[in-house]
C-alpha cells in the first residue's frame, strides 16, 4: 500500500535508517574487532562499566585484553547456537558475536544472579509440549502467547499478524493484571514501517529493555572504510529509532520485546511483548523464544494449509449445494433468493448482485434497458449495479474474473458508496453482453476495529519536527478509505468455480424454458383450435335454432296463440345473441395469433376507409365527422388498424346524446405539446377520437376495454356486444401499442392509441 | 331459355342453412336448380365428376361456405381456381365469418363475391333476393347460350 501525496511525513517514517542509527542499549557492551589480528576498531562508549578499561584505551588494542584467546574461540564455536555464558572482568556476561562491516562483532551482557542458574532449554522443553497439545490456530496462538510470557515475564504477550496489507492484527494475547487488552485490535501498516519489518525478518529478536534509556553511542560514530555508522542490523544490543520508542511511550510500555513469525522465509507475524516498566531478558531466554517461534512457525504453516485445503473445501460445498439447489428450483431468480447467503458465503462478500439477462428474467424486463438485477445482502442500487455492469463490460478485459479492493477509484460513480462497493469480485457469464455475478465488500475501515490508541492519545507538540507515531494514525486512516479487505486467490478461486456451475444451471434452465415454450405453443396450438370449435361450429347450431324457429314460424304461426308466437321469437332472439357473442369471442380470440403486415401506412386513407365503413351509422346519427388536419403516414398494419379506426369512430358515433353530434379523429406528433391525459404512454406519435357524448365515469376507464363489458343495456345507444374495445386494444397492443381513454361523465370522451416500432 | 340449365352447387355443411336457402329458393322465382353437397370433398368429386357425382353437371355458379369439416373452403376455392378448366365458375363465398382476415383471403385466391350469411328470417332472405337479382338477373354467367330474359 503505497501512501499519497497529502502523506509524505509517513515515509519519512519508511526511510528512517533504523539499522545505522550508530548506538545500542545500555544493558550491555559492545566491541567490534578486526581480524584476523583481533584489533578492536569500535567500542560503545559504556565499556568501562564493564569491561573496567575505557573505550579509548580498547580501541588499537586487541580483544583478547577482554575475553582470553581460549572464551573467544568457544563464543566463536557456541554462538552460531545461541548465547555463550562467559566471564568478564569477573563478571557472569553471555556473549554473542556476529559478523558486520567486515568486523567481527561481540556483544556482552552481564548476567543478574536470578537469571544465572536459568535452564532455558528444560523452559523450553515445557513450552514445545504445551504448544504440541494445542490444535487449531488459536488454540497454537494462544498457547505460545502464554509460553513466551512465561518464559519472559513480559506483562503483556501478544501474537500479531500481518494482512496482506501489512496492517495487522492482534489474534492472540496472554497478559497480567493491570494491562490493557489489544486481542482483536488492529493496527495499521504504518505503525511498523517497511524496512523495520525488512529488519524483523532478517534479525528476529528485538528486545527493548527500557524504552526510557539512554542510547549508549559508539566510538568512533562512524567507520573509517565506510564512513558511516557500524551496521547493527544482527546485534542484540541495536538502539532503536526514537519514533518507535515514543510510539511505545505513547503506548504506556516500558519495555518491548519481538520474536518473528516466518512462514515460509516471508514476514507473517510478530509475537510482541510489552512490559509496563523496564524489562531485561536474557539472551539465552530471548534464544528460547526464537526456537520457539521458529517451531511456531512450521505448526502454523501446517495449520494454514490445512485451514486452506479445509476453506477449499468449504468453498467447494457451499458451490455443490448452491449450484443443486439452483437446478433443482423452479426459476433461477426465485432459487437464487432463497439462497443469497450462500452466495455471500462463497466469497466472504457483503453483498452480491446477479445480472443475469433477460433470457432468464422471469420478471420479463426490456432487453433494451437492461436487466432488473438480482441484489443480496449490502450492495449498491439497482440503477448503481446496471451502469457497473456496463462499465464491466467495456472496460474490465476479456477475463472472465475481475477484481479490486478500490473500486471507487477506478469507477467513480461507486467513490462515495464504499460503505457498500469498496470491493468488487465480478465474473463475468457471457463475453457479449453485461452478464455478470458481482460481489461487493464495504470498506475495510468500517469492517475493523482500529487501534486507535484509546490508552495516551497523540500530544501535539507544536514546533516539533520530528514525526509523531499516533499522529499518523489520523492520515493512514484517511489513506484507507475507500479500501475494502483484499479478496484472496481463494475468494477469486471461488467466484471462478461458481461462474462454471451457474453456467451449467442457466443451460438447464435454458433447456427448461425451451420445453415449457414448446409446451405452451403446444396449449396455445390446442386453445386455437378449442376456440375455433367454440367460435365456429357452437355457431352453427344456434343459426340452426333461429332457422327453425323462423320456418316454424312461419309454417305455423298463424295457428299459434300470439303468446306462443312471442316465446318462439323470443328462443331465436336468445339463439341470436349467443351466436353474436360466440362470434365476437372467436374473433378476439384470434387477434392473439394475427401475424401482423406492417407496412408504410397513409394514416389519412386509412381513416377514410374506417369511416366510409361506417358510413351508414354517421348518416342515421346525423355525426358530422370533424378532421381539423391530415393524418402522418406511419409503420402498422393497415387493415388491423382500420377496424381499430372504425371501432373506435363507431363507439364514438353511438355514445352521443343531443345534437351537434360530431367525432373528431386526430393525432399529436413528435414534439408537439399534448395535454397529459395523451402522454400516458410515451410514443412519438399518439392517435386519438374525440367525442363531445355522454362520457364514461373514471371507475370504468379500464373495464370498458373487458371482453363483454358494458356500461348499458344491449339495446341502449344502438347496441353492441362489448367486444369491440377489447378487439380493438388487442389489435393495438399486438403493435406494441397501448389503448386508453380520458373521460368524464357528460364531457365526452377521448380514446387515445400508440403504435409500437415496427416488426422485430 | 334450355330446360336443363346448369345448376348452382351449394357447398354447405350446416343443414339449416342449407334447408333455409333451399326453402327461399322455392320462393323465389331462381331459374336454375340447387344442388346441395355438404362438404369440400364432395364439392371437387362434383366439380370433377367424380364418385358419386360422375354424372353431374357443370355448375352456373358455386355458393362455398368457408368453414366446414374437413376441407375448407379456402381449399376448395384455391383448387378451383388454380385449375383453366374450372376457374371460370365464378365462387361466392357464402359466409358467417366477418373476419377481415377471411374476406381479403378469399378475394386473394380468386373468389368472385363475397356474401356475409345474415342472420336467419328476413335478412337471408333480402340476400338471397339480392344474389338472385344479380347473378341471376343483372349478370351473365359463363356457359350460357341465350341471353337473359
Amino acid at each position: 500500500m503505497r501512501p499519497s501525496a497529502p502523506e509524505l511525513d509517513l515515509t519519512r517514517c519508511d526511510r528512517e535508517p533504523i539499522h545505522l542509527l550508530g548506538g545500542i542499549q545500555p544493558h550491555g557492551v559492545l566491541l567490534a574487532f578486526r581480524e584476523p589480528d583481533l584489533t578492536v576498531a569500535v567500542v560503545s562508549a559504556n565499556a568501562e562499566a564493564l569491561l573496567g578499561v575505557s573505550p579509548q584505551a580498547l580501541r588499537g588494542q586487541p580483544v583478547t585484553r577482554v575475553l582470553d584467546a581460549d572464551t573467544l574461540r568457544r563464543v566463536r564455536a557456541g554462538t552460531a547456537s545461541g548465547p555463550v555464558r562467559v566471564k568478564v572482568g569477573g563478571r557472569a556476561c553471555s556473549a554473542l558475536l556476529h559478523d558486520s562491516d567486515g568486523l567481527a562483532v561481540l556483544e556482552l551482557e552481564p548476567l543478574s544472579d536470578s537469571t544465572a542458574e536459568e535452564d532455558a532449554l528444560a523452559a523450553l522443553h515445557r513450552l514445545v509440549s504445551s504448544l504440541s497439545r494445542a490444535h487449531g490456530t488459536p488454540a497454537l496462538l494462544q498457547a505460545a502467547a502464554d509460553a513466551v510470557r512465561a518464559l519472559t515475564g513480559f506483562d503483556r504477550v501478544m501474537v500479531y499478524r500481518f494482512h496482506a496489507d501489512w496492517h495487522g492484527e492482534v489474534l492472540a494475547e496472554s497478559r497480567g493484571g493491570g494491562v490493557d487488552s489489544f486481542l482483536g485490535l488492529h493496527f495499521p501498516a504504518s505503525d511498523i514501517p517497511v524496512q523495520a519489518r525488512a529488519l524483523y525478518t532478517r534479525n528476529p529478536l528485538r528486545l527493548i529493555a527500557d524504552v526510557n534509556a539512554r542510547t549508549v553511542p559508539l566510538e568512533p560514530p562512524a567507520l573509517p572504510d565506510t564512513g558511516r555508522p557500524l551496521d547493527l542490523s544482527g546485534a542484540a544490543l541495536r538502539s532503536v529509532s526514537e519514533v518507535h520508542l515514543e510510539y511505545l511511550r505513547n503506548m504506556g510500555v516500558g519495555a518491548s520485546f519481538s520474536v518473528s513469525l516466518l512462514k515460509d522465509g516471508a514476514l507473517w507475524g510478530l509475537i510482541a511483548c510489552h512490559h509496563l516498566k523496564p524489562h531485561a531478558v536474557s539472551a539465552a531466554r530471548r534464544q528460547a523464544c526464537e526456537v520457539l517461534a521458529r517451531l511456531l512457525s512450521l505448526q502454523l504453516s501446517a495449520e494454514e494449509r490445512g485451514a486452506e485445503a479445509a476453506s477449499r473445501a468449504r468453498r467447494a460445498e457451499l458451490q455443490r449445494r448452491l449450484v443443486t439447489q439452483l437446478g433443482e428450483g423452479p426459476a433461477l431468480p426465485a432459487a437464487l433468493e432463497s439462497h443469497g447467503g450462500l452466495l455471500l458465503e462463497l466469497t466472504g462478500a457483503s453483498g452480491a448482485a446477479l445480472l443475469l439477462g433477460g433470457a432468464l428474467d422471469a420478471k420479463g424486463e426490456d432487453p433494451e434497458h437492461g436487466d432488473a438485477p438480482l441484489l443480496f445482502g449490502k450492495t449498491p442500487s439497482a440503477d448503481e449495479v446496471r451502469a457497473l455492469a456496463a462499465w464491466l463490460t467495456l472496460e474490465a478485459g476479456q477475463g472472465t474474473t475481475f477484481h479490486t479492493e478500490r473500486l471507487g477509484a477506478l469507477f467513480p460513480p461507486l467513490a462515495g458508496r464504499a460503505d457498500v462497493a469498496a470491493g468488487l469480485l465480478a465474473v463475468r457469464l457471457d463475453p457479449e453482453a453485461p452478464r455478470f455475478v458481482l460481489w461487493f465488500r464495504p470498506e475495510v475501515e468500517r469492517t475493523v476495529t482500529w487501534a486507535g490508541n484509546p490508552h495516551k492519545p497523540a500530544q501535539a507538540e507544536p514546533g516539533h519536527a520530528r514525526l509523531h507515531p499516533r499522529g499518523s494514525f489520523a492520515a493512514w486512516r484517511e489513506e484507507v478509505r475507500g479500501v475494502s479487505a483484499p479478496w484472496t486467490p481463494e475468494d477469486v478461486e471461488a467466484a471462478d468455480a461458481f461462474r462454471g456451475g451457474l453456467a451449467g444451471v442457466v443451460l438447464r434452465h435454458a433447456a427448461e424454458l425451451a420445453r415449457l415454450s414448446r409446451a405452451l405453443a403446444r396449449s396455445n396450438a390446442e386453445l386455437e383450435s378449442f376456440s375455433g370449435t367454440v367460435g365456429h361450429d357452437l355457431q352453427e347450431p344456434l343459426r340452426g335454432i333461429q332457422q327453425y324457429t323462423a320456418f316454424f314460424l312461419e309454417d305455423y304461426g298463424d295457428s299459434l296463440q300470439p303468446e306462443g308466437r312471442e316465446q318462439l321469437q323470443a328462443v331465436g332472439g336468445l339463439a341470436r345473441r349467443t351466436q353474436g357473442m360466440l362470434k365476437n369471442l372467436f374473433e378476439y380470440s384470434r387477434v392473439g395469433y394475427v401475424e401482423l403486415a406492417w407496412g408504410e401506412v397513409d394514416m389519412q386513407e386509412v381513416v377514410d376507409e374506417a369511416l366510409a365503413m361506417i358510413s351508414t351509422r354517421l348518416e342515421e346519427g346525423r355525426v358530422e365527422v370533424r378532421l381539423p388536419r391530415r393524418l402522418p403516414r406511419i409503420a402498422c398494419d393497415a387493415v388491423r388498424i382500420r377496424q381499430v379506426w372504425a371501432n373506435l369512430l363507431s363507439n364514438a358515433a353511438k355514445y352521443q346524446a343531443a345534437e351537434p353530434r360530431w367525432v373528431e379523429p386526430g393525432f399529436f406528433g413528435p414534439g408537439e405539446p399534448r395535454p397529459a391525459a395523451a402522454d400516458r404512454f410515451r410514443a412519438p406519435y399518439v392517435f386519438f377520437v374525440r367525442d363531445p357524448g355522454i362520457g364514461i365515469p373514471p371507475q370504468f376507464h379500464e373495464s370498458i376495454f373487458e371482453m363483454f363489458r358494458r356500461l348499458h343495456p344491449a339495446q341502449a345507444y344502438g347496441g353492441g356486444s362489448g367486444a369491440g374495445l377489447a378487439i380493438a386494444r388487442r389489435l393495438v397492443r399486438l403493435h406494441g401499442g397501448e389503448l386508453w381513454v380520458d373521460s368524464a361523465p357528460h364531457q365526452g370522451a377521448t380514446f387515445y392509441f400508440t403504435l409500437g416500432r415496427g416488426p422485430r | 331459355m334450355t330446360t336443363a340449365r346448369r345448376p348452382l352447387l351449394l357447398v354447405e355443411d350446416s343443414d339449416a342453412d342449407a334447408v333455409a336457402l333451399e326453402r327461399i329458393a322455392r320462393r323465389l322465382p331462381m331459374p336454375v336448380p340447387v344442388v346441395r353437397v355438404r362438404d369440400g370433398e364432395s364439392a371437387l368429386d362434383y366439380l370433377y365428376q367424380r364418385g358419386d357425382h360422375a354424372d353431374a353437371p357443370r355448375p352456373a355458379l358455386v355458393l362455398l361456405d368457408l368453414h366446414m369439416p374437413g376441407m375448407s373452403g379456402r381449399e376448395v376455392l384455391s383448387r378451383l381456381k388454380a385449375d383453366p378448366a374450372l376457374r371460370g365458375i365464378p365462387v361466392i363465398i357464402f359466409s358467417s365469418s366477418e373476419a377481415v382476415g377471411d374476406v381479403e383471403g378469399a378475394y386473394a385466391d380468386g373468389a368472385n363475391c363475397y356474401l356475409f350469411k345474415p342472420e336467419p328470417g328476413e335478412p337471408l332472405e333480402a340476400t338471397a333476393r339480392a344474389l338472385q337479382a344479380f347473378w341471376f338477373t343483372a349478370a351473365r354467367l359463363p356457359g350460357e347460350r341465350q341471353s337473359p330474359p
